[in-house]
């Protein structure tokens, strides 16, 4: 058998489950997107109806009051998960005793299933008895219980807070693994020149980290973009829709409207813009590779 | 002197505090489980239990009411999909990574970026037609449909993950093999497989923690105690109208042993898979 021919063999279980499971019903959303639908008992009607999907989705503002609101916990995302996920690095950075443990500490909120996550701020945001009004309370920062997910502006702050904590450990690993690429050497000859430790920061270690930075937005902001579990288990999108996401809009519009066309034509238009996401990502990938 | 002091207690000050940020979620919720039904309803509420109480535990194991049996069942589920898929992650992915680094086949830049864009894809995106799929074909709320969905999402990680490790392996060590008359084949089980154990290793705990925690996909494609899956069942537990929160919080703790021991013991694996680009946020 010729090395070509073993290639293809030991590619094709892997290139069949690809096909099947994510190709093919990423043509087919294509192909659904052009139609209305229809659930009757045991079947689906299709009627074709054009760019209408397409249209609807684009002229609804409530779709753009989505995605206007997903791009705001993507901006949190990363002005604040990314800054905090940095300097947590800095600081697992130094050397101290139990660096260890607390490096395996701070994966926690990575490698938990999300719907606990989901489920522990939800105890905690509890207006009755949650621990943040507690903590607050005790703290004598406020004096009335204050019902965080059931006011618009309060919930969606809410789920985002949930979200940095929850994002933040990817940060700071992929901080720290840049962190570490730096010389020492660098920091021991800027300190015999008479450096700061904020020159150093701003001249040495943050000019290093940049392509880190660029490659974190590109994750981040895709990453968030697929925001879902937290927002069903907290909100279910409410309070009056305050806390309506893309991918809960999407997902309520196939699995509550059974509006299956327009949710595929949704996924397409969702498609789009993380295709030029990740055509970002690549590029930088590349010049780093270079 | 005084100054690097004065530093070193900040840092650790700091670091205390970065370390409550990341745990006190956690250790509110431990504490809920363990508490007596009582401190749950106090206000303010208590920081540590009056005193242990393993009721919660006790009932999510052994007691014989709607909740408990549908967790019980869907721990079984999840451990069944969640190891399968990292099984299958791990083997078909290691043969096509090989594929694609030493024989050459569809190693074109083309392939590295449906690679990437195949991870970046929100299930979300799938759901719709994979939904009308699974439906047409008999598959909905089987086992089997979350193993093959999940080894479709874990594969291009894993291919990733592994391709990057073997071209860090040298060639020369395969090409001396080859002279000696081994088949590619043979090279791949007998000398890069062995040599590629933390590789695998990475692979295999990725794809197992993203399985166990996945809960899109599940929670459209699961209904009945055959497939329903751990991260479903527990969703059902917080939708009630009167959520026990002993009980939910105790199923959560349960739920979170099996990646916090990962995270614990092979803390180094899971930070060479996320920086060899692994790229889930």
């Amino acid at each position: 058998m010729s090395r070509k021919t073993l290639g293809y063999l030991l590619i094709l279980p892997s290139a069949v489950i690809i096909m099947v499971v994510l190709v093919y019903p990423l043509l087919y959303s294509g192909y659904l997107s052009f139609f209305e639908t229809f659930v009757g008992p045991g079947t689906l009607i299709l009627t074709p109806v054009g760019l209408k999907n397409y249209i609807e989705t684009i002229k609804n503002p409530q779709w753009w009051w989505a995605f206007g609101r997903t791009a705001y916990f993507v901006l949190y995302d990363i002005l604040v998960g990314m800054s905090l996920g940095l300097g947590i690095a800095l600081l697992l950075n130094k050397e101290f005793r139990l660096r260890g443990i607390a490096r395996a500490l701070v994966l926690f909120p990575y490698v938990l299933p999300s719907i606990v996550k989901a489920l522990m701020w939800k105890w905690i945001y509890n207006s009755d008895y949650g621990f943040l009004n507690g903590l607050l309370f005790q703290l004598g920062l406020i004096k009335d219980y204050i019902p965080w997910l059931s006011s618009p502006t309060l919930a969606i702050h809410m789920v985002i807070l949930a979200n940095i904590w929850e994002g933040t450990p990817f940060a700071i690993i992929m901080y720290l693994a840049a962190l570490q690429t730096i010389p020492k050497e660098l920091y021991e000859a800027s300190e015999v020149d008479g450096a700061t430790s904020w020159q150093m920061f701003t001249k040495i270690t943050f000019p290093l980290i940049k392509p880190m930075t660029f490659i974190l937005i590109v994750i981040k902001t895709v990453a968030t973009f697929k925001i879902f579990d937290l927002v069903y288990a907290l909100t279910a999108g409410g309070p009056g829709g305050s806390t309506q996401v893309v991918g809960y809009l999407m997902y309520s519009t196939v699995f509550d409207s059974l509006q299956f066309g327009k949710g595929a034509a949704m996924s397409y238009i969702l498609l789009a813009i993380i295709l030029v996401l990740v055509f970002i990502y690549s590029r930088l990938f590349q010049s780093e590779e270079a | 002197m005084r100054n690097s002091k004065i530093k070193n207690f900040t840092d650790g000050v700091l670091i205390v505090l970065a370390m409550i940020w990341t745990l006190l979620p956690l250790w509110w919720t431990f504490q809920t489980s363990i508490s007596p039904e009582v401190d749950l309803t106090r206000v303010p509420p208590r920081w540590f239990p009056s005193s242990i109480n393993l009721d919660y535990y006790h009932s999510i194991f052994f007691e014989k009411i709607g909740t408990t049996t549908t967790f019980r069942a869907s721990l079984f589920n999840s451990s069944i999909i969640s190891i399968t898929v990292a099984v299958i992650s791990v083997l078909l992915g290691s043969l096509a990574a090989y594929a694609i680094v030493r024989l050459n086949v569809l190693s074109g830049q083309w392939v590295i970026f449906t690679l990437l864009f195949a991870q970046m894809i929100p299930p979300v995106i799938l759901i719709t037609s994979l939904y009308v799929i699974a439906s047409r074909v008999h598959l909905l709320d089987t086992k089997f449909l979350l193993i093959l969905v999940y080894s479709a999402l874990q594969l291009p990680m894993a291919i990733w993950i592994l391709r990057g490790y073997f071209q860090t392996i040298p060639g020369e060590i395969e090409d001396s093999a080859l002279i000696d008359g081994c088949s590619p084949s043979q090279v791949l089980f007998k000398i890069v497989l062995p040599l590629s154990g933390p590789a695998l290793f990475t692979t295999g705990i990725f794809t197992f923690i993203s399985s166990w925690g996945e809960f899109l996909m599940a929670l459209v494609f699961t209904s009945s105690l055959s497939s329903k899956t751990m991260p479903v069942a527990i969703a059902e537990f917080m939708g009630r109208f009167t959520v026990d929160y002993g009980l939910m919080c105790a199923a959560g703790m349960i739920a979170s042993v099996p990646p916090i021991l990962i995270a614990l013991i092979f803390q180094r694996f899971i930070i060479q898979g996320l920086t060899s680009g692994a790229v889930k946020g």
